[in-house]
């Protein structure tokens, strides 16, 4: 969909363009925050902080300069680092969450598969919450948010290379935090 | 084989890092052809590209599939967006408040000037040097304001137990037109070429201009400290002349032009849109309304004639569920009306006609919907909710002016070609009552308008003469008829409704 004409009406003051562009960018934004952040309370948290700066502050976007989504992204991120200075305890974590089976559907065929998918899925995630918060970003923006390089540097605050060093980074230290074993299972299963 | 990570290509294999690299698209794209050139022959390293590509594959799979279904407990709360929505720096883009600064600023700038012309004829505002205008001695109706061409300006007269008295004389403003009071009798409007004119009815009071173009219009909202108006540059705005504070409603894009059109409730405005001059020809001219509550806009209608009839609203019908229109191509021909259903956004068209002076109707709709009409070539009392028509008599054919009473039950009209002092009648239409109110002769009747539900002012005209008068006339029949002003200037058009307009305020107004 394109978003400009509603964009521009919303910049225009107009509160139903702004009620369009929340009701449809909550759930994408919540789900960068979970993936950023690994936990449902706070990426809740920060989805609200980060679409109510947004239409409040929505005559500030230029979309000449950037797409609404990276300007949101942006957003979000930089929120979730504040989330993530202020927070003190965790609550419970994505990779817990995903063991805990909630709310996820079940993409596997078998109750044997679908416990393997589980656990190789917490894995990953328990591999995700080992990497730096910057380097978790890098992973979650270019492989769940389909960022190219440039956004990528854009929303990180940092350069284009500085952006590829971070995901090569990243992807490195997932492979050793996974393991061989974990690896190639999910491999195989993504393959298959 | 290839040195790690620094991505040189020897002719042997590339490393993991280097195919990696070249699977994240980190490779620059020289290298990346040379690499490719390999792969192409290499079925070694192809699979080894694929097995690092499919981690890549495979952690965003991985992410996909835990966050796509995630959902937040609840749904995200667009309240807290919205409390704060209506705070107008936060929702307005740079462009608009850069827009509003400046004309801020304009209007900072020539209210200080306006203040200083009149601080330098202070001595004038109170005690005007007025060559013709007279006023009479004593005052027996409702308090009202008056606002007069005069040969120095536009003298503004309070009318009360008192007496007559000028309050304010703004000089040098020959000639005005549309010369208007706000419903709360605080303001007095009128236009000076393209420049609209806003003065405090109060000695002393401050005085406000807002600069329009060609085809601006304003009005007051119904209970008259806010106006509605667009710029003729496009934009719909209101102005609070306490405050001097724009609002923007409409932006310069959306065209909006014309006279706007309040709601009786004021929670609405209906507008018109066209292509201005040097856009698209084909542009549709439609009618629009805006919810002053939310800002949302909405089309209403859209000109059956594409590039050739403008639509203009003229009246809210039924307490906001219709809307009366007109069509505006044909400057000299009786328009067009149409009756917009609000709700359903559908336009019909009205079997009748009505003439228009400038942008008024010269016979308005009363609150009841109803409204003097040319149907068939006949005269009639057209009621527009219910599409009936209902005739008059004869001798109130082709009335100069109307005035609908208050309450809507009395039609005051002026009719023109009688002996002078003839020309005022008062017509029920519910009871078919028709009434003349004789007046002194020596003046033609003009225009009419009420003063309270039971006095009318009256505008007379001297035989041959270039200046016109007040009159109030009791319609109970237990006072006289009396002049209050006299001399009042007749603007260059000759018409006395630019050249006065009076109006009944409330005591607490007054």
């Amino acid at each position: 969909m394109d978003y400009v004409p509603v964009i521009r009406r919303a910049q225009e003051g107009d509160d139903r363009a702004a009620r369009q562009l929340f009701d449809d960018f909550q759930l994408r934004t919540y789900r960068l925050a979970l993936g950023l952040l690994g936990d449902t309370a706070d990426a809740e948290e920060v989805a609200q902080d980060a679409l109510t700066y947004a239409l409040l502050n929505i005559h500030r976007y230029n979309p000449e300069l950037s797409s609404f989504s990276t300007w949101l992204h942006t957003i979000t991120v930089s929120r979730a680092r504040d989330k993530r200075r202020r927070k003190i305890l965790p609550s419970i974590s994505l990779a817990q969450w995903l063991g805990l089976g909630n709310q996820i559907r079940d993409h596997a065929p078998g109750p044997e598969a679908h416990y393997m998918h589980r656990e190789m899925e917490s894995r990953l995630f328990l591999a995700l919450d080992q990497l730096s918060p910057k380097l978790r970003e890098a992973v979650v923006l270019r492989f769940y948010a389909d960022c190219t390089y440039k956004e990528m540097g854009e929303i990180m605050g940092c350069s284009l290379n500085t952006a590829r060093s971070r995901l090569r980074l990243a992807i490195e230290k997932l492979r050793a935090n996974l393991g061989d074993e974990t690896v190639r299972w999910l491999v195989t299963e993504t393959i298959r | 084989m290839a040195g790690h990570g620094n991505h040189s290509l020897e002719p042997a294999h590339p490393d993991d890092a280097t195919l990696e690299a070249y699977a994240l698209e980190l490779i620059p794209p020289d290298q990346a052809d040379t690499i490719k050139q390999h792969l192409e022959g290499c079925p070694v390293c192809a699979a080894r590209l694929r097995r690092l590509s499919d981690l890549h594959a495979s952690i965003a799979a991985g992410l996909h599939r835990a966050l796509d279904p995630a959902r937040p407990k609840r749904p995200l709360d667009f309240a807290r967006v919205a409390s704060e929505w209506r705070k107008p720096p936060r929702r307005v883009s740079a462009a608009a408040r850069l827009a509003r600064l400046m004309s801020g600023i304009l209007s900072v700038i020539a209210v200080a000037l306006f203040a200083l012309t009149l601080t330098v004829l202070a001595l004038q505002d109170h005690q005007p040097a007025l060559s013709t205008l007279r006023l009479a001695e004593s005052y027996n109706g409702p308090p009202a304001v008056v606002a007069a061409a005069v040969e120095e300006g536009v003298a503004i007269v309070a009318l009360d137990a008192q007496g007559p008295r000028v309050v304010r004389l703004v000089p040098n403003l020959n000639p005005v037109d549309a010369l208007q009071i706000a419903p709360d009798g605080r303001w007095v409007a009128f236009e000076q070429s393209q420049t609209l004119h806003l003065i405090e009815t109060r000695a002393g009071g401050t005085a406000v201009k807002l600069e329009l173009g060609e085809r601006s219009g304003w009005s007051w909202a119904p209970e008259g400290h806010i106006l509605a108006y667009t710029d003729g540059r496009g934009q719909l705005a209101l102005f609070n002349p306490t405050d001097q504070a724009h609002t923007l409603l409409v932006p310069a894009a959306e065209q909006a032009w014309g006279q706007p059109v309040w709601s009786p409730a004021g929670e609405q405005i209906a507008y018109a849109t066209a292509a201005l001059p040097g856009d698209n020809p084909a542009a549709p001219s439609g009618i629009w309304r805006v919810d002053l509550a939310t800002g949302y806009r909405i089309e209403l209608a859209r000109s059956p004639a594409v590039g050739t009839t403008l639509l203009a609203p003229i009246a809210w019908l039924d307490g906001g569920s219709d809307l009366l229109a007109r069509s505006v191509s044909e400057p000299y021909a009786p328009p067009t009306l149409y009756r917009i259903d609000v709700a359903r956004r559908m336009a019909v068209t009205l079997d009748a006609s009505t003439p228009v002076q400038g942008r008024q109707l010269v016979w308005p709709v009363n609150a009841r919907g109803q409204m003097l009409a040319v149907r068939q070539g006949q005269v009639v009392i057209y009621d527009l909710p219910r599409e009936e028509a209902r005739a008059i008599p004869n001798r109130l054919r082709q009335p100069a002016a109307a005035a609908w009473s208050p309450a809507g039950t009395w039609l005051a009209l002026v009719v023109p070609g009688q002996p002078e002092g003839g020309g005022l009648y008062l017509y029920a239409p519910e009871q078919g009552r028709l009434r003349q109110i004789q007046l002194p002769k020596g003046a033609a009747e003009k225009s009419v308008t009420w003063a309270g539900p039971e006095h009318l002012f009256v505008t007379r005209q001297p035989d041959s003469s270039a200046q016109a008068e007040l009159w109030l006339v009791s319609i109970a029949g237990d006072q006289v008829p009396r002049r209050l002003l006299s001399g009042i200037a007749l603007s260059q058009t000759g018409l006395p409704h630019n050249a006065i307009a009076a109006r009944v305020v409330l005591p607490s107004a007054s």
